[in-house]
């Protein structure tokens, strides 16, 4: 059990130390990377862009600790909270896994949603921003939260009594 | 620790033994290092001492597969005769005396009677009736003590024996099993007390036979037969073979100045049932007896709660003999657990309903488990998959002596006076103690099924550290049932 506190306890503590030493810049620098998904107009709004400059609250700093910290609480509920061999099987895993990435589709989505449909995006921009972007965006944290799911089940499920061998036995 | 040799001795003897295997199989401790069954009985046809040497043997290949030091299922070793002196040819290899000159031989020519001369035929003819002297031995004595005490003397020149004595060593116990009302029984019990206590100094290890602490228990009647025209043996005669017999052990075995058996232990029941008269030449299968499974608990008794100190032996004669009778709490048809007393209650209780659990799963549920990536069969190696329950530990053995022990479960519950506290097919698992309910949880009575037991056998997996699969599977079960009983019942945090 000692492992998995070691363990849990660094993933914990990721994100928050990201946060600490590079501020939104941590984030951004990921999800731009898919930027060409949904568009440099919604990047510039999702950093902060404000028409003047970038000192508008960044978007990518919540919605990646949402992503983050959603994705991670699925996990531990899956393996540690429910851990019951009625649901332990690989498709018992696979239905977690795709309702935390609707979950977070949905969030992060209704993230930028207020400002786009309250007209709180600069006046520069507001026109490349289409609705489409915004369901591109969440596409992004969900397949980012996929990637996510992933990596946490292999790190944690090991201390799991009844599903430490789910989805796959090592 | 010492050995124990047990001589069991004619069909009682055999169905004591088989319940002193069901007791060792669910892991009920002994003060011993090793057993040493050794059955005296004519009958080799007889279908109980078939399934008890049966019984041994799936025991002896499980064992020889787990191993020493362990607290679990089949923790204690059970050895042949012929495994200590495996270089002596003469001796058989099972848990068998093989008695010479009985098969297809009546008395009368054993004793060789139309060679005697005419003062000896008729010292024979008092002793021993026309139907005795044409009595066919190879279904054992039916019922008379008279011949089997002639026969059985041939066991002190026996191989056996000589082999036994030469692995006697100071310190070793030996206990005798035996019926009183029988044939063989009877005769057997007294002879070889005699030939043991009376050890001349040409048998090795004299001084120590002569010393050791030896135990016995006597059965006194506990089922009848039903009447027959055709059969020679009679329930009537039961009592009055009884009454003898004791009036024999009281003055030749027992006698408080010169007691040959340091602790003798009783054993009777008023209720009793009527067998099918049986002598011998169908096969003699009894269901097995409650009077049996407390018989067996003497020998655990003797092994554990009588040291040496306390029955000691000097100079071949018991000093300090102990003599002891078995009760229940309480005086039912049908019995459970909580009808026994305290302490019968916590030396089988819990083991006996933790094999029963393990039995459960075995039969039911494993089958179904394997494949599906559970933790407790796939987490780490060895790995318990469909190569382990192909392999004969599990195919043959585990699977032979858990339906061996199911059958013993399902006579005692239907025997007269039964012993049921089992639930065979209970619709929730957790009811499948008779008389005990499971604690109350939030919402009513708690209840494990299948799923939970599952559960129990993964999360004493962290905690598994065995070597091979087969130790691994036992040691898992014996725990996990153990996790069972104490999560959901409060009846077996009080033994």
């Amino acid at each position: 059990m000692r492992g998995f506190f070691i363990i849990f306890s660094l993933l914990f503590i990721a994100p928050i130390l990201a946060l600490v030493i590079a501020a939104k810049d941590a984030f951004a620098k990921i999800y731009e990377a898919f930027s060409f998904m949904y568009g440099n107009s919604l990047a510039l709004h999702l950093y902060g862009w404000n028409g003047t400059d970038f000192e508008s609250n960044s978007l990518y700093v919540p919605a990646g600790l949402i992503l983050y910290f959603l994705t991670l609480l699925s996990v531990i509920t899956f393996y540690y909270f429910i851990n019951s061999i009625r649901f332990s099987r690989w498709y018992h895993w696979l239905i977690v896994f795709f309702a935390n990435a609707i979950l977070v589709y949905i969030i992060t989505f209704s993230l930028p949603y207020s400002d786009y449909s309250n007209y709180e995006i600069a006046d520069d921009i507001i026109d490349t921003i289409f609705s489409g972007d915004l369901h591109s965006w969440a596409l992004v944290n969900s397949i980012l939260a996929i990637l996510l799911f992933i990596i946490f089940s292999f790190s944690l499920r090991w201390w799991s009594s009844n599903c430490s061998t789910t989805p796959i036995p090592q | 620790m010492a050995k124990l040799f047990i001589f069991a001795v004619g069909g009682s003897g055999s169905r004591v033994l088989k319940s002193l295997v069901m007791l060792l199989s669910s892991g009920v401790k002994i003060n011993a290092s090793e057993v040493i069954p050794i059955i005296v009985d004519p009958h080799q046809g007889n279908k109980d001492l078939k399934r008890t040497v049966k019984s041994l043997n799936n025991y002896k290949s499980i064992y020889k597969q787990l191993g020493d030091n362990r607290e679990s299922f089949f923790s204690t070793k059970i050895t042949t005769l012929k495994e200590l002196v495996p270089d002596e040819d003469r001796i058989g290899s099972t848990f068998s005396f093989d008695l010479k000159g009985i098969q297809n031989e009546r008395f009368q020519e054993y004793i060789d009677f139309t060679n005697l001369d005419p003062n000896n035929q008729a010292l024979a003819s008092l002793l021993f009736s026309k139907p005795n002297l044409r009595t066919e031995m190879d279904i054992g004595f039916v019922g008379n003590p008279n011949i089997g005490s002639v026969v059985l003397n041939q066991f002190k020149e026996s191989q056996e024996f000589i082999s036994f004595a030469s692995n006697f060593n100071e310190g070793d116990r030996i206990f005798i099993i035996s019926s009183i009302f029988g044939g063989t029984g009877a005769a057997g019990f007294p002879i070889i007390l005699k030939n043991i206590r009376n050890a001349q100094p040409d048998l090795p290890n004299h001084g120590s036979l002569r010393d050791a602490i030896i135990g016995g228990v006597t059965i006194l009647p506990y089922f009848g037969v039903a009447p027959s025209d055709n059969n020679k043996i009679d329930k009537a005669t039961f009592i009055s073979k009884t009454k003898a017999a004791l009036s024999y052990y009281e003055s030749n075995l027992s006698d408080t100045r010169r007691s040959a058996i340091n602790a003798l232990y009783y054993i009777g029941d008023v209720s009793t049932r009527d067998y099918e008269n049986d002598p011998g030449g169908g096969g003699q299968k009894n269901d097995a007896h409650f009077i049996e499974l407390a018989s067996a608990m003497a020998i655990i008794d003797f092994m554990n709660e009588l040291s040496d100190s306390l029955i000691p032996t000097s100079d071949g004669v018991a000093t300090d003999p102990v003599f002891k009778e078995f009760g229940i709490k309480q005086d039912k048809d049908s019995l459970d657990f909580t009808m026994l007393g305290n302490e019968t209650q916590s030396l089988i209780a819990k083991q006996l309903s933790q094999y029963m659990l393990f039995h459960f799963f075995v039969k039911n549920q494993l089958a179904k488990e394997i494949g599906k990536g559970r933790p407790f069969a796939e987490k780490r190696e060895p790995r318990i998959d469909s190569g382990f329950t192909t392999a004969p530990f599990f195919k043959n053995y585990i699977q032979d002596i858990n339906q061996q022990f199911e059958d013993w479960i399902r006579e005692l519950a239907r025997n007269k006076r039964g012993f049921a506290p089992f639930n065979l097919s209970p619709g929730v698992l957790s009811e499948f103690l008779n008389g005990i309910e499971t604690k109350r949880g939030m919402f009513g009575k708690k209840s494990f099924d299948y799923k939970k037991y599952v559960e129990a056998l993964n999360s004493v997996e962290k905690d598994s550290s065995s070597q091979t699969a087969e130790k691994k599977f036992i040691d898992l079960f014996h725990q996990a049932t153990d996790k069972l009983l104490t999560d959901y019942y409060d009846y077996f945090k009080s033994l």
